[in-house]
């Protein structure tokens, strides 16, 4: 078996970009559509007991793993596989096999076809998807009208406590960003040389549609500009986003043919 | 935030091949039907060129979210 990366992720939800986020719980409604789950608990073992065609000769595999409580793998032969540590506690293990369901899937084919913006990274995406698939937004508001205790919610779904807990904050408490636009201009301002200005020309040429070579913009009115506009705002984001982690390739190819960087 | 209709669309284009170039070829208004989508969440997807799933998961997403 060839070993796939096991990092721990270095970006927090709300630093990752609105679309790919976007695109992840879409991931997730298509999963569940496809397999007709209407309600919790999802049935995330049987999903992968029975993987559709897209997940490509996916299998399941229960033992004692000792380490990990679910792992993708990739075999020599082609064949894919999760393993799954029957020893887990049984709302870790499907916590677990779900992370795992969508590492399988940004190492599929299908992901390569769509340029899935996740496939460099799965680790960092793979806790967000499990909540979205195992705690569907809509399930969770529906099941808090009949009980409102972590506890029974968790148990509800079939997810660990803290699992829940981080899904009730993410569902009913979403982060206030007020300074959304602030925050981003923050950032872009804490670039060097001659990165920030170059970051700066494209802001105002998109945003004011200004010649590069006019006065610089100040970072308030970059970040009234990143308010005023939620595609620019996203554009940006992503953009920065890319250029500080160096992900995906086609964003740093869009800014270098922008400015003719070398 | 997009509804659940729009993400289910999304989602299943994304994992059936199939159903996407239906998506994104010709058979766009047979799809739409299929989900229980707003008015105006069918009208903007009938309204976006794109020529991959992803371009029209990105436009769509950005229309809904501006007009929210």
């Amino acid at each position: 078996m060839l070993p796939e990366a096991q990092i721990r992720p270095e970006l927090s939800d709300e630093e990752l970009p609105d679309e790919d986020v976007f695109l992840v719980e879409c991931l997730a409604w298509g999963l569940l559509r496809a397999y007709e789950v209407e309600g919790p608990p999802v049935p995330v073992r049987e999903m992968i007991k029975q993987a559709l065609p897209v997940f490509e000769r996916l299998e399941l595999l229960e033992l004692s793993l000792g380490l990990y409580s679910a792992t993708y793998r990739t075999c020599l032969d082609g064949s894919r596989l999760i393993a799954v540590d029957l020893e887990a506690a049984h709302t870790d293990r499907r916590a677990s096999m779900a992370r795992e369901l969508f590492v399988a899937f940004c190492r599929s084919s299908r992901a390569a076809e769509l340029g899935w913006p996740c496939c460099e990274r799965p680790h960092v995406y793979k806790e967000l998807f499990a909540r979205r698939l195992l705690i569907p937004a809509s399930w969770l508001q529906q099941a808090c009208t009949e009980d409102v205790s972590v506890e029974g919610l968790a148990a509800r779904f079939g997810v660990p406590i803290s699992m829940m807990s981080r899904r009730m904050n993410e569902v009913f408490r979403p982060p206030p960003r007020p300074d959304r636009g602030e925050t981003l201009a923050q950032i872009m301002f804490s670039l060097e040389e001659p990165w920030l200005s170059r970051f700066l020309e494209l802001m105002a040429k998109v945003a004011a549609n200004r010649e590069p070579k006019r006065s610089r913009p100040t970072q308030q009115q970059v970040a009234n500009w990143l308010d005023a506009s939620p595609a620019l705002y996203q554009d940006v984001r992503y953009l920065l986003s890319t250029w500080r982690r160096q992900w995906n390739i086609w964003l740093t190819t869009r800014l270098t043919a922008e400015f003719d960087c070398p | 935030m997009s509804s659940t209709a729009i993400q289910s669309l999304i989602g299943t284009a994304l994992i059936d091949r199939k159903f996407c170039q239906e998506l994104l070829n010709g058979k766009r208004a047979t799809i739409l039907a299929e989900f229980d989508l707003t008015t105006e969440e069918r009208n903007v997807a009938l309204e976006i060129n794109a020529e991959t799933i992803h371009e029209f998961a990105v436009a769509l997403y950005r229309r809904l979210t501006t007009t929210q």
